[in-house]
């Protein structure tokens, strides 16, 4: 309980402030395509060096958090994830403005930000060092059972047509594997231009998939971008609560699975709300309702990405590998602040350590008010902004975010090559989501898979590598049970169909004779 | 009773043609790399080139036997392909222009190029003139914010 000493220490104006502050930037950033979390807290690192430690470790925090919550703004209100963790809450979020529940998927998105962030931070206050341990325990037959779990959500976005799902997931994983081999260093399919050299950007990937399609077809009809809802106004705060409630059980899950994959070191808020929102789904009596609009979705991605900030501190703070590359920057922060991590940070320089954690959960909570009022002035902007100001607005969007990624034009001319190939594919069936899945999961994918296969080789026997360790078969178990639980769960439906049919047969028969 | 015989989805079958000889040719390539770098992208091609072909089967079953064409995504089907078309041409000069004319210039252009693709009723003075300013300030703003507080370096070409 000692530890609360330091609240009062977080609670200065001064904290209080620049967490706000923080908070707000972070969202205005995280809500534009392209200008990511880690752009945002990298940018302002140099501002941080003038203040106290544990100042600036508030103001970064508040900022990396704010910037994964405003990534939902863009995917609820123009399909467009605004950071790569945003990606599945355009599954459900999109769908529901489209239908006129923008308002009630913001809040929805806002409220579950902050549970997940929450439960993150308080994770990381309670159980930083046994936690930290998990970051060892994963090693590359982990990692890469995890991205093949994360593409197993394949079977939930390919509603209709399985096959084209498997085949758009193909061609993504085909595109992550442009330019320099993750193992090996191999060049690949660049086709002898040195710009391929890095690879297709996943957040190029994201806006040209997502969002250039969405446009081609908004220019091309009169229909208003979003239905304006008629009945329900303003926050809609007392319904979403209600949703919540309903969804308590995800909303926990989801938050501990972003804080358990935030630990892990390169996998992050993409494949934390990926994995919880296929977990939610698999879960979920509605599950047929997933990916058109369902609010339990929103609430799973939402969660599970704003948990990996605390979760991603977790082996920043403790062991000094960053969980996710935020954490990267905000590491060269603290040493550049003359703070050494390691496992005696918490004791050692527990003043500090305390009150960025204390500050992190204010800031955290400032996301409450804040993320309500933003939102709902972006929602109410989009829908009151004439198409001919929205598209040109976001067409400059989607150039000026995939230029400032690199600043190079071969980003901007990668965003929008795919997105015509998007919209064209998307045209015979083929839709984005599992391209997008393919894109993102597709190095770490390889890179376990190869590193698993060189291990296991070296050591005799590469089956045990993949199958023998339990971590890796736990996930494995989740992957075939999401891909395969509707097969089964159908089955098991029909076959109980089919004797409830006997038996009344038989009872009829038997009443009758 | 089964209706005349035709290919089932026709665009699909084609994509998914297009896909396996995509995946022949990446094949292909990999016959330079090394074995740690080939194992991946093989697996993955012949994934795809077989998932294609049991497409395209399945496809040409369906419609031996008379089945509905699938039908096209109702955001896709709907509205004019000229418009469609224009926007991609406008958003590809916008992109090849960025390092000719400089950054805030091309984006100007291209700005207004889009907006006149999006206009789909005549504006009067007053809105047209709300419309060139709001362009004018998102443009500014944005660019100003991009060098002069991110400190990006955006391309200056021939103007600015």
């Amino acid at each position: 309980m000692d530890k609360f000493v330091y609240l009062f220490e977080a609670l200065t104006l001064v904290n209080l402030t620049l967490a706000f502050v923080g908070v707000l930037l972070g969202i205005m950033i995280g809500a534009l395509p392209g200008l990511s979390a880690t752009m945002a807290v990298a940018v302002l690192v140099p501002f941080t060096f003038a203040m106290d430690p544990a100042s600036g470790l508030i103001a970064l925090g508040a900022i990396y958090t704010g910037a994964i919550y405003g990534g939902s703004y863009s995917a609820i209100l123009v399909n467009t994830p605004g950071t790569p963790s945003a990606i599945a809450t355009t599954f459900d979020g999109f769908p529901m403005a489209k239908r006129g529940d923008g308002a009630l998927a913001i809040t929805l998105a806002t409220l579950a930000s902050v549970i997940g962030g929450l439960v993150g931070v308080l994770m990381l206050m309670f159980l930083a060092p046994p936690l930290a341990g998990v970051a060892l325990a994963f090693g590359p037959p982990e990692y890469f059972w995890l991205a093949v779990f994360g593409l197993t959500l394949i079977s939930a976005l390919s509603v209709g047509n399985l096959i084209k799902g498997l085949m758009g997931a193909c061609l993504g994983l085909l595109l992550s594997m442009v330019g320099v081999a993750v193992v090996g260093a191999d060049v690949r399919f660049t086709m002898g231009s040195q710009t391929l050299l890095g690879g297709i950007n996943i957040v190029a990937g994201l806006i040209g998939l997502y969002c250039i399609p969405v446009l081609i077809d908004l220019v091309a009809t009169r229909d208003p971008h979003l239905r304006v809802e008629t009945e329900a106004k303003g926050y809609r705060l007392r319904e979403a609560w209600g949703i919540l409630w309903a969804e308590k059980f995800n909303t926990v899950r989801s938050s501990l699975i972003g804080t358990v994959v935030g630990i892990l070191p390169g996998a992050g808020g993409s494949v934390a709300s990926l994995v919880s929102y296929s977990e939610a789904r698999r879960t979920s009596k509605r599950r047929a309702h997933y990916g058109t609009g369902e609010p339990g979705g929103i609430i799973a991605t939402e969660s599970a990405n704003n948990a990996t900030v605390g979760g991603g501190f977790i082996p920043t703070l403790v062991l000094g590998i960053p969980g996710t590359p935020p954490d990267a920057i905000i590491l060269g922060a603290l040493l550049v602040q003359g703070i050494r991590t390691g496992p005696t940070l918490f004791t050692e320089q527990a003043p500090i350590v305390y009150t960025f954690i204390f500050g992190l959960l204010i800031g955290t909570i400032l996301m409450l008010p804040i993320g309500l009022i933003v939102g709902r002035y972006a929602y109410r902007s989009i829908i009151a902004i004439p198409k001919a100001a929205l598209v040109p607005t976001i067409a400059f969007m989607t150039v000026i975010g995939s230029f400032a990624i690199h600043n190079n034009i071969h980003d901007v001319a990668v965003m929008l090559g795919l997105g015509g190939i998007g919209w064209l594919l998307n045209r015979a069936g083929f839709a984005p989501s599992p391209i997008v899945l393919g894109l993102v999961l597709g190095q770490i994918a390889e890179q376990g898979f190869v590193q698993s296969y060189l291990i296991g080789n070296a050591q005799g026997n590469i089956w045990a590598m993949f199958f023998g360790r339990p971590i890796s078969l736990a996930i494995a178990g989740f992957a075939a049970l999401t891909l395969f639980y509707p097969l089964v769960a159908g089955a098991i439906g029909a076959r109980r169909a089919r004797r409830s049919q006997a038996d009344l047969t038989a009872e009829a028969r038997d009443g009758g004779s | 009773m089964a209706g005349p015989r035709h290919l089932h989805d026709p665009v699909g079958t084609t994509v998914a043609a297009l896909l396996v000889a995509f995946g022949a040719v990446l094949i292909g390539q990999t016959g330079e790399m090394t074995p740690l770098g080939s194992v991946f992208p093989i697996t993955v091609s012949t994934a795809m080139m077989v998932l294609g072909a049991l497409l395209i089967g399945r496809n040409v079953v369906i419609g031996l036997r008379g089945g509905r064409g699938e039908a096209e995504p109702e955001e896709t089907a709907r509205g004019s392909k000229v418009r469609r078309i224009a926007f991609f041409g406008v958003m590809m000069l916008w992109v090849a222009l960025l390092p000719i004319l400089g950054f805030f210039t091309a984006s100007v252009l291209g700005f207004f190029a889009v907006m006149a693709t999006a206009l789909h009723e005549r504006v009067g003075a007053r809105e047209a003139i709300l419309l060139v300013l709001a362009g004018l300030v998102i443009v500014g703003g944005f660019y100003w914010v991009m060098r002069e507080v991110l400190l990006i370096p955006l391309p200056a070409g021939s103007l600015f």
